[in-house]
């Protein structure tokens, strides 16, 4: 029996050494809180870039060892409540929008922030069509609002 | 056939009033095209670039078959919108394409979607959709111009 021969036995034994059938098994039984945790750690991931972090820094901040924060970068996470809740404070970021799978989850400043813009973009619409408003005066009173200098040859766009 | 955009940007179309009103006919018989044809058409607009932003605004009113005394029966239409362009690098342009661009286009696009507008309400109405016919642009422009002189 040659190497490759071996190994495929191996691989194909009812008890591997490699594990990779257990890996597998608790894959597929912790399919959701994987997607969860390899969500969580893209995200901490970003807030760690955006501040400028390293890991062991975010360790030293929440009082945890380097070993656990690596864990969690690497999506083998498994979060307590009270440790979201220290993540989102010393990060600044909000993680429950995150988790929330197949559900329209918004914070109290992305609410805030979407009604101002839909504040703001009424007051522009409303400008615009006080603008409208003006022109309308102008045409409806005796002087004429544009002066249209016309050449007797352009004949160009006859009708409209 | 790819298309290439004209310089001329319409940045906003905004419908202020449209007010469409029938009126019952007294006959049984008529023809719908002959009667729409008969219609008289009344067009007025005014024009403001601004120098700062660039832009232009156009407000244009439209009122068909509006005659205070005896309009002819079914619609009574009237339809004002107002329109905002912009003219893309407008150094780059001849003053002749450009004076196109502003007078004729703007007024040729505000006509249009205001005619579009016309034809969705009238369609829902007892004698269907009201086309409002070709409009002489040129002529338009040149009442303007002589209603300018005037003043």
């Amino acid at each position: 029996m040659n190497k490759t021969e071996e190994k495929i036995k191996a691989l194909a034994s009812e008890n591997p050494a490699s594990k990779w059938k257990e890996k597998v098994a608790f894959r597929k039984a912790n399919k959701a809180t994987l997607r969860q945790a390899a969500k969580v750690a893209l995200r901490l991931l970003d807030a760690l870039e955006e501040k400028g972090w390293s890991q062991a820094r975010l360790a030293r901040e929440l009082e945890v060892t380097p070993q656990q924060v690596s864990k969690w970068v690497k999506g083998e996470g498994d979060f307590k409540f009270s440790t979201i809740d220290k993540l989102e404070k010393v990060l600044g970021i909000t993680m429950h929008a995150i988790l929330a799978e197949d559900e329209f989850v918004t914070t109290e400043e992305a609410f805030e922030e979407r009604l101002k813009e839909e504040i703001m973009a009424y007051h522009q619409r409303r400008a615009q069509t006080e603008e409208y408003y003006k022109l309308k005066n102008q045409v409806s009173s005796s002087k004429a609002v544009m002066a249209v200098s016309h050449a007797d040859g352009d004949l160009i766009a006859m009708a409209g | 056939m790819k298309a290439k955009f004209s310089p001329l940007q319409l940045l906003d179309f905004k419908l202020l009033e449209s007010h469409v009103e029938f009126i019952v006919p007294k006959d049984d018989e008529f023809d719908v095209k002959e009667l729409f044809h008969s219609y008289s058409v009344d067009i007025d607009f005014g024009l403001k670039e601004d120098i700062g932003t660039k832009e232009i605004k156009l407000f244009t009113f439209i009122a068909i078959n509006a005659e205070e005394e005896n309009p002819l029966p079914g619609y009574k239409i009237v339809v004002e919108g107002g329109g905002t362009f912009r003219i893309q690098n407008p150094e780059a342009l001849e003053e002749n394409l450009k004076n196109n661009l502003t007078q004729f286009s703007t007024l040729n696009m505000m006509i249009n979607n205001l005619r579009n507008i016309i034809y969705q309400i009238t369609n829902l109405g007892p004698m269907g959709g009201y086309l409002l016919p070709p409009i002489d642009i040129t002529q338009l422009l040149r009442d303007k111009a002589g209603e300018g002189d005037k003043n």
